[in-house]
């Protein structure tokens, strides 16, 4: 009996052995495994070396001294309270290689995971999800570009040099992490960063010029062609119109002594039914930039702005340092995982870029045989060339793509293919300039140690992609604007359309030669500035493409600046933060007259009860996009409302076809019966009914506003829809901020619009010494655990500036109660 | 008192090894500490919840909920000290089982020394 129950005890006592043995092995490997979107929760939640240790990760290094072996010299790092890097080296070796450990210090996550973006590599991170991403990023030549840029940099020793020390830097940092220190969203998805090589600085070059110049409408305006004819089309879009404000000042004569290239004698009507076209640049991708002349300024110092407008993400696309060696001294932002400073200032001269939207991606049709290996060009069969792409997929087998080079560039898809965004036009080939290889970096370099606007010239003649409008002001009083990159030759309105790929005399021509890029030096006005505008007026003789933005914000800033005969830094700092709205200024009174045209003479119309209220508002709006303002909300509602009104007979037809409405300038010029709107009567059959249009628009947006929001109040207000907030490169809503209360619009020069707005400002006095401030919305380190990690955000939110120091040594930063690190080679 | 030994044991074991030497740190009291099943459950559980709570409360502390309260978003907690309990109770499950293993390892080896 006795025995009977003593083995039912043991019994019970293996069972239980046995289950919590299973179950704890069970727990533990579960644990320790990433599920779906869940990391491994046990490793993550660790208190001891995971997630909760990054909480007591340093913005700047405890260990201030630090040995190493592969310097040359030693090295001084002294860092601001804002955490700022000031770098002092004796050689350049020494200084790009503490540039890299520095930022890898602070953004090492960040720096690898946009540089696999821009190889095409996410699937390594996110598995098979992102399979297709990476494809259409191989397949637009990403890898191959950055491939061929490093090739090239094999013949340029100094800068094949500055690249292997800036990986060093990196990798040295990599090698001195212990597990708990790894950085955030390396414990989050579970992996391990690798070793940093300059291929990745070059893949940032391309991510670069892929977010600023890969871009064509031209399947839409073919789809459009078809339906309304080319005359219309190209009145509806036109490359320049009367009343517009160009870059470069109006009347700016040009002697050149080469001419565009002739058109084909017989136009070309595409064959293959085309739903699809490459990249659209978002709305709120755009900048400002401008300087002032001595003669205009307070203090007869030459004045200096730039806000470039991106994506505004957390950690920032921005890192703030400053490079200091023999022979270069030099601040401001650069890429993490780029050696230099992209946009600052060094002892002499202050510049910053804005993107120029000019036409450097052209769609040809291509057309291949059964194997497609070969496609037909002049009359012939040309064999294609292969390029083999190897897509690891994490937790997965690698995938080879297959990516077809024509002479025009790569074939993005082929006819049996499903593009990975729906725009992508199959079966035709893009040739853009960006994937020209070319020493942009050493471009970057020479800006980063000019003297003077032809050192700045020279250093730009290098970057051919992507082309932008670089502004400059120098200690000499010298004001200037200048493009760069590579500009196919063309015919006018090549490329507006998509080409015959079969056909030599649709190919590109060659390019613009770079003196004959628009550039201005001192002009009569006082200033230059550019904003993402049309370039030059009709008397620059090349045609360049017509998709452009809205001028609006060139028209505040222009004004604002000849209105003003002495700018002073606070007027500067004024006008980046302006909210106001030219567009507004420049339209409603009319529209607001035209409604009350139409409502006298149609006295019984049946409208929503706040609407003569709300009209009472836009009549005393001051037209600035405040972020409190209500009738900011309305008047921008109603103005995409109206446009999507008055084009619909004529787009209604389109509407399972990739095509696009005119622009709001042109839109409202057709509303309002002036030119081009013969072509809209010749198309439709009748004239735009202004009054009948505006009302209705009007009055169905307060309709939608009110079900959506309310009756009009707080939820109205315009921020509420337009105000900026930062968004965390994972798009993870716990590291990005809430909308914030910030006044502007696409159309103001303060140009904040969602996860959009003025990703640096910075503006400059050239005194000597120079005097500049600036910011950027986040913080220099990437760690979202720790306090500096969102830390500039609110200063940015209210436009306020911090004072940027381009110290001369070392021992003039530490004076300023500065916390100093040492790095030194081992003895 | 015995759950202050398993705490201890968890601690040095987790500065010379990964997150799941807590395990170990159970087991290895389960042998010594011979018990019922449920209190070496509880033993092992309230060890490494004590430890990794308070660790993980230490850094809520020092880090002015910071980084908690953003752990709470990712894991759709709803605030953040909710971060620290989570912690806690995964620490815990771990120690209360792998000490419940070592427990029953135990009893099965030296059936003398078996509690009734």
């Amino acid at each position: 009996m006795f025995d009977e129950i003593k083995s039912f005890q043991d019994m019970l006592t293996r069972i239980k052995f046995i289950v919590s043995l299973i179950l704890t092995l069970f727990l533990i490997f579960l644990l320790n495994s990433r599920l779906g979107q869940m990391p491994p929760l046990g490793k993550f939640l660790d208190p001891f070396s995971g997630i909760w240790q990054n909480a007591h990760i340093p913005d700047i290094p405890e260990k201030l001294d630090r040995s190493i072996a592969e310097l040359h010299d030693e090295v001084q790092i002294v860092f601001n309270e804002r955490a700022v890097p000031h770098i002092f080296a004796r050689n350049d070796h020494d200084l790009y290689y503490t540039a890299g450990y520095v930022t890898a210090m602070h953004r090492l996550w960040q720096m690898e995971f946009t540089a696999f973006a821009g190889l095409g590599r996410i699937s390594e991170i996110a598995g098979e999800s992102a399979m297709e991403f990476d494809r259409y990023l191989r397949r637009i030549g990403m890898s191959y570009g950055a491939e061929q840029i490093w090739e090239l940099m094999q013949d340029d020793q100094e800068m094949k040099a500055i690249l292997e020390a800036y990986s060093a830097g990196v990798n040295a940092w990599i090698a001195q992490l212990k597990p708990r220190q790894l950085p955030f969203e390396y414990k989050l998805l579970d992996y391990q960063p690798e070793p940093w090589t300059p291929l990745k600085t070059c893949a940032l070059v391309m991510n670069i010029s892929r977010t600023l110049s890969l871009r064509s409408q031209a399947l839409r305006l073919t789809h459009l062609k078809a339906a309304w004819g080319k005359e219309a089309v190209l009145a509806f879009f036109p490359s320049y119109y009367e009343g517009a404000e160009p870059v470069i000042s109006k009347g700016t004569q040009w002697d050149f002594a080469i001419l565009p290239p002739d058109p084909p004698e017989e136009s070309f009507i595409p064959q293959f039914v085309l739903r699809n076209l490459i990249d659209d640049i978002p709305e709120g991708i755009g900048s400002n930039n401008w300087a002032v002349s001595p003669d205009r300024s307070l203090t007869g110092n030459a004045l200096f702005a730039a806000d470039p407008h991106q994506p505004i993400n957390l950690p920032s696309m921005w890192y703030e340092m400053q490079l200091n060696a023999p022979g270069i001294n030099t601040y401001g932002v650069s890429f993490p995982g780029s050696p230099f400073i992209l946009m600052g200032f060094n002892r002499n001269l202050a510049w910053g870029n804005t993107a120029s939207t000019n036409l450097i991606t052209d769609v040809f049709e291509i057309e291949l045989d059964e194997e497609n290996l070969n496609y037909f060009y002049e009359n012939q069969w040309h064999p294609l060339e292969l390029r083999l792409e190897k897509i690891k997929v994490r937790n997965g087998k690698t995938i080879v793509d297959t990516v077809r080079f024509t002479h025009h560039g790569p074939i993005l898809y082929i006819n049996n293919e499903k593009p990975f965004y729906q725009h992508i036009p199959v079966g035709h080939a893009m040739s853009w300039s960006a994937l020209i290889p070319a020493e942009t970096l050493r471009g970057v370099k020479l800006i980063n140690t000019a003297n003077d606007f032809s050192d700045f010239r020279e250093g730009l003649s290098n970057i051919t992609a992507p082309p932008q409008n670089y502004a400059f002001a120098s200690i000499d009083g010298d004001i200037g604007m200048q493009n760069n990159g590579l500009w196919p030759l063309r015919w006018q309105n090549q490329g507006t359309f998509i080409s015959d790929g079969r056909r030599a005399e649709f190919d590109i021509q060659g390019f613009i030669p770079f003196e004959y890029l628009p550039h201005e030096i001192n002009p009569d006005r006082g200033f230059v500035s550019s904003a993402n505008q049309v370039h030059t007026d009709s008397l620059y003789p090349f045609f360049y493409g017509w998709d452009f933005a809205n001028d609006a914000r060139a028209k505040t800033i222009n004004n604002t600046l000849r209105e003003n005969e002495q700018v002073s830094i606070s007027d500067m700092k004024n006008l980046q933060l302006n909210a106001g709205n030219h567009e507004a200024k420049q339209w409603l009174q009319l529209m607001l007259d035209s409604v009350r045209g139409y409502l006298n003479s149609h006295p019984d119309i049946k409208l929503s009860d706040n609407f003569n209220f709300l009209l009472d508002s836009l009549k005393s709006w001051d037209k600035i996009n405040s972020a409190k303002s209500i009738a900011a909300t309305v008047f921008m509602h109603w103005r995409d409302e109206l446009q999507a009104k008055l084009w619909k007979p004529l787009t209604e037809p389109l509407d399972d076809l990739p095509h696009q409405r005119p622009n709001m300038d042109i839109s409202l010029k057709v509303l309002f019966h002036q030119s081009p709107v013969d072509y809209y009567e010749k198309l439709t059959g009748f004239s735009p009914q202004t009054g009948e249009i505006l009302v209705t628009s009007l009055n169905k947006i307060i309709a939608n506003l009110e079900a959506e929001k309310g009756p009009p109040g707080e939820q109205w207000e315009w921020w509420r829809f337009n105000g900026p907030f930062l968004k965390h490169w994972l798009n993870l809503k716990a590291l990005s901020t809430e909308r914030m209360k910030v006044s502007g619009s696409s159309l103001s020069p303060n140009a904040v619009r969602n996860s959009f707005g003025p990703s640096w400002r910075m503006v400059a006095e050239m005194s000597d010494p120079v005097k500049a401030w600036g910011i950027y919305p986040g913080g220099q380190t990437g760690n979202p655990a720790s306090q500096g990690y969102n830390e500039f955000t609110i200063d940015w939110a209210e436009g306020n500036y911090y004072e940027l120091k381009l110290y001369k040594n070392a021992l003039e930063a530490v004076s300023e109660n500065h916390i100093l690190m040492r790095l030194k080679p081992e003895d | 008192m015995k759950w202050i030994i398993v705490a201890i044991a968890g601690f040095l074991l987790q500065i010379f090894f990964p997150w799941w030497s807590i395990a170990l740190a159970g087991f290895i009291c389960g042998l010594f500490f011979v018990q019922k099943t449920r209190y070496a459950f509880l033993n092992g559980f309230v060890g490494i919840f004590i430890l990794w709570g308070s660790m993980a409360l230490y850094t809520y502390i020092i880090n002015q909920g910071f980084l908690a309260e953003k752990l709470a978003g990712l894991l759709h907690l709803p605030h953040g000290i909710f971060s620290v309990i989570v912690t806690a109770l995964i620490g815990g499950v771990i120690g209360g089982l792998s000490m419940v293993t070592g427990n029953e390892l135990k009893k099965l080896c030296c059936k003398e020394g078996m509690i009734i």
